[in-house]
């Protein structure tokens, strides 16, 4: 039964892999997705992640249960590419289906542009899932806390991904409960439907705060902050050769797609203005985000 | 020597009134207090602020002193006070965050720093002392509602605390959960001579294990005594919202016809020690049982309007929660779901509303297969009761809440004046008139409870289930819900409701059908059912006290209801009693 957001896989051979090697995987798999924008190059990663699943033996039917939330956000992705981009046709008079007035339009290529976003979300979402999949909440918090990151955030991390399972289970709850009770969900006018979503806040938010307030005391009961920590099981979290070849593997590709794709553009999606990025802005830009949380200071923000 | 003093403790939340009002308090070195109270007496507040989370970790005003093991809580840091003390609240889902029963041990033990070798041994012990050393691996997702709170008493035990509190830890537990928990609390005492608190609804269980009990209500101590002086005044608890253990009930109701036998001050309040009494003032085999009048209602023949053929389902996750259901419920039944927790109950009525459709098998509630129609269809004519009323209350009024439906989902069915006629109609008969223009979600539990309750009635559907109705609420408020869904099956609607609260089944509802691993055990009338007590033991049920001392007047028929017991021992008033006067 799953307890977090996926029931742990744990016939997965992932599942005693090292668990500071599938985090900084998860990142290597989202930002690799990003430097991504050509449609091949994205389907091949699509497709990579895909047969990923039977090798590892990971199910993918795990995300059955938050199948409703992902397709409202695949219609986000792809309304918003659909509505907000202005990639001319490859070829000069290309067919442009339909003129926004505020000066965006659909084309063959603003269509292949929002379907290409699609794959990279979606890449996005299952590249994570296979790795979170095959993690239980120790394991998630080691891999974390070895990473040198504080432990009471490394738990925090991992206590989120347990508080957003009860929260989505109070979420069926709620929209069950108010669909009893006549708020309809998936019928009627577009504002009608809009506005059951913003009533299901109300409960939501107040079970929330109480379900807070209830692990903040439990937590502290078990003297989370008395900071005397011990460490009884020390697991040998140290990485051996095979995992600094991964992190350099990950690394090198990582690098890969960002010359690739702002060096040379050819990772670009066609027809979009190639907009290069130097490196010393993409490392400030990760060391403004990350020196809050890592303790040691970054040399290049 | 006192492990805990209070002296003069008040205490209220910010913006809020005194939660609790000049509390005195001591409690003695191995000594087990029980604590009853109606819903929002401040029974939780009064366990926070005895381990030191109020004033330390919440917001709010408090004058006067507690004193754990002569620290007081104002003065000294909470991390200097916790090791003290170990507290287990209500629902383990909020205290369990570990992948596995040892690890979640294990975390509080490494938080408060012991070397590894300490850890490993105190690990032992928690394991052996709460009997979990035999699924120490599993997930705490993978064990029972017992198993669960056992693990959290584990990990309050493995710190070794001289103080140990439980604040309504067994309320959503089935009765054998809930034995297994005192039954553990039992051992405890008898061999770590810990202090314990205990806060509890259920008087039975809690008249076993404490050595004192006190009485709050209003945030005031109203009664303090031993069990057997605390609860010999029933008139009393009843008036203030606590029901006393069955047996002390039977006892004080038959005290006037045993005047020489019985003391009305000294009545059992255990199981055994009311069998004890019984043979002492009766020859059980000279009751007589002819003008004893037990009446059951006669099965109905109305229309079927729920039927259920080999319903099966599966969650996505592979969990087989139902297993082959075949049941008719039957236009103005009152009919009770019982069996251990996960036996696929709440599975089953989601069935019973549309909100889950069978993967196998058929089910038709008012003739329309639920594959084939949609919930709204299916909640025109049904309404359901969530078991945590916060899941289905939404509005900014009391009175909004109770017309939602009829302003909403039927438009144009209902005038402003029939909409205010109905819903005051409804708030008259939940006594909740005074709270019209309150918002829900700042009022207690039990009242937010009564109001989902108003909601599901003010729409008159044909069937009202109702899950769980007594979680979190006081026996009194229990009494009051169940008799007005009694109310309303009198005007011929369908009822349908899950508990573990055997008493209420006993009391009030006539058929009785028992879930376990998603198939029928029996389904039959409530008195049929629970002369079963195997197939009850099988789905983790008990039988209430009284069926209990029924069952041992031979040849009597299975007793449910406290005045039936009465009327067959009141009988006996000309013979053993005859006899004593003669002496």
């Amino acid at each position: 039964m799953a307890q977090m957001l996926f029931s742990t896989m744990k016939d997965s051979p992932l599942y005693k892999s090292h668990p500071s090697i599938k985090i900084i995987s998860i990142f290597a798999i989202n930002l690799i997705a990003f430097f991504m924008e050509t449609p091949a190059a994205m389907f091949l990663l699509f497709l990579t992640i895909l047969v990923a699943y039977p090798l590892f033996r990971v199910k993918i039917t795990i995300l059955k249960r938050y199948w409703y939330f992902i397709v409202i956000l695949v219609q986000a992705v792809s309304v918003s590419y659909l509505l907000g981009s202005k990639i001319p046709p490859l070829n000069p008079g290309g067919s442009i289906y339909y003129q926004f007035p505020w000066g965006t339009f659909i084309s063959q290529m603003t269509i292949v542009y929002a379907i290409t976003m699609i794959m990279r979300f979606v890449s996005m979402l299952l590249g994570s899932t296979l790795f979170i999949s095959t993690m239980d909440e120790k394991q998630i918090r080691d891999g974390f806390h070895s990473l040198r990151i504080p432990f009471s955030l490394a738990f925090l991390i991992s206590l989120s991904f347990r508080t957003m399972f009860l929260f989505l289970t109070d979420m069926d709850k709620i929209r069950n409960a108010m669909t009893l009770r006549g708020v309809r969900f998936s019928s009627g006018p577009l504002m009608g439907r809009i506005n059951a979503y913003t009533q299901t806040f109300i409960p939501l938010m107040v079970i929330g705060l109480r379900r807070i307030t209830h692990i903040t005391f439990a937590l502290e009961t078990k003297g989370f902050r008395s900071g005397k920590r011990s460490n009884f099981r020390e697991q040998d979290l140290k990485f051996k050769k095979r995992h600094y070849l991964i992190v350099a593997i990950e690394a090198c590709l990582i690098i890969a797609a960002y010359i690739l794709r702002y060096w040379f553009g050819i990772l670009s999606f066609p027809g979009w203005p190639f907009v290069p990025l130097p490196i010393s802005e993409l490392l400030g830009l990760i060391g403004t985000y990350a020196s809050p949380i890592f303790p040691f200071s970054f040399p290049f923000t | 020597m006192d492990d805990i003093v209070i002296e003069g403790l008040s205490w209220r939340y910010k913006d809020s009134d005194w939660i609790l009002k000049d509390i005195n308090l001591t409690i003695e070195q191995g000594k087990t207090l029980g604590i009853v109270g109606p819903t929002g007496a401040g029974k939780t507040t009064l366990c926070l602020a005895l381990c030191g989370l109020i004033p330390k970790k919440t917001w709010g005003a408090i004058e006067g002193s507690v004193k754990i093991k002569s620290m007081d809580t104002r003065k000294t840091p909470f991390e200097e006070l916790i090791p003290h003390i170990g507290i287990v609240f209500e629902n383990p889902d909020e205290q369990l965050i570990e992948p596995s029963v040892e690890d979640e041990i294990i975390f509080p033990l490494e938080n408060f720093g012991f070397p590894p070798e300490e850890i490993a041994k105190r690990l032992e012990e928690a394991l052996k002392a709460t009997g979990l050393d035999k699924i120490r691996k599993k997930h705490p997702g993978e064990l029972s509602g017992g198993q669960k709170q056992r693990l959290a008493i584990a990990c309050a035990l493995a710190r070794q605390p001289p103080i140990l509190i439980f604040d309504e830890t067994t309320t959503d537990l089935d009765p054998v959960g809930k034995s297994e928990v005192f039954s553990l609390l039992a051992q405890l005492r008898a061999t770590k001579k810990l202090t314990m608190i205990i806060v509890e609804h259920n008087t039975a269980q809690l008249a076993q294990f404490a050595d004192e009990l006190i009485f709050l209500r209003n945030g005031n101590i109203i009664r303090r005594g031993s069990p057997s002086q605390f609860f010999c005044d029933v008139a009393f608890l009843k008036e203030n919202g606590v029901y006393p253990p069955q047996v002390s009930e039977v006892f004080s109701e038959i005290s006037c016809t045993y005047p020489n036998s019985l003391d009305k001050n000294q009545l059992p309040v255990t199981l055994n020690d009311a069998i004890q009494l019984l043979h002492e003032i009766l020859d059980l085999e000279e009751i007589s049982y002819n003008s004893v009048a037990i009446k059951d209602q006669l099965p109905s023949t109305s229309e079927v309007i729920i039927k259920a053929q080999d319903v099966r389902f599966t969650y996505p996750d592979g969990t087989q929660a139902l297993n082959g259901i075949d049941l008719e419920l039957r236009k103005g039944e009152f009919v009770a779901i019982i069996g251990n927790n996960g036996s696929g109950k709440t599975t089953l009525i989601n069935h019973f509303v549309g909100l889950l459709k069978p993967t196998e098998g058929d089910l038709e509630v008012f003739g329309m297969n639920t594959k084939d129609v949609s919930v709204e269809n299916i909640a025109q004519k049904t309404a359901l009761v969530y078991q945590n009323p916060d899941h289905q209350l939404f509005c900014q009024t009391v009175f909004e809440e109770c017309a939602y439906e009829l302003k909403y989902s039927q438009s144009g069915r209902f005038s402003n004046e029939e909409i205010e006629q109905r819903v005051s109609e409804v708030l008259d008969v939940m006594n909740l008139t005074r709270l019209r223009n309150e918002q829900p979600f700042g009022m207690g539990r039990g009242l937010r409870q009564q109001l989902a309750v108003a909601t599901a009635l003010v729409k008159q559907p044909e069937i009202i289930i109702v899950d769980e109705p007594t979680t979190g609420q006081d026996a009194s408020q229990a009494h009051s819900i169940m008799r007005i869904l009694t109310e309303f099956n009198k005007k011929g609607k369908t009822i349908v409701v899950i508990t573990h609260d055997m008493n209420l089944v006993s009391n009030y509802i006539p058929r009785s059908i028992v879930l376990n691993q998603g198939k029928i055990l029996i389904d039959s009338n409530t008195r049929d059912v629970y002369s079963h007590s195997e197939i009850l033991k099988k789905a983790s049920l008990t039988r209430p006290q009284v069926t209990e001392l029924g069952n041992l007047l031979p040849h009597a028929p299975v007793i449910l209801r406290i005045e039936e017991l009465k009327d067959i021992l009141s009988l006996k008033y000309d013979v053993k009693e005859a006899i004593a006067y003669d002496r």
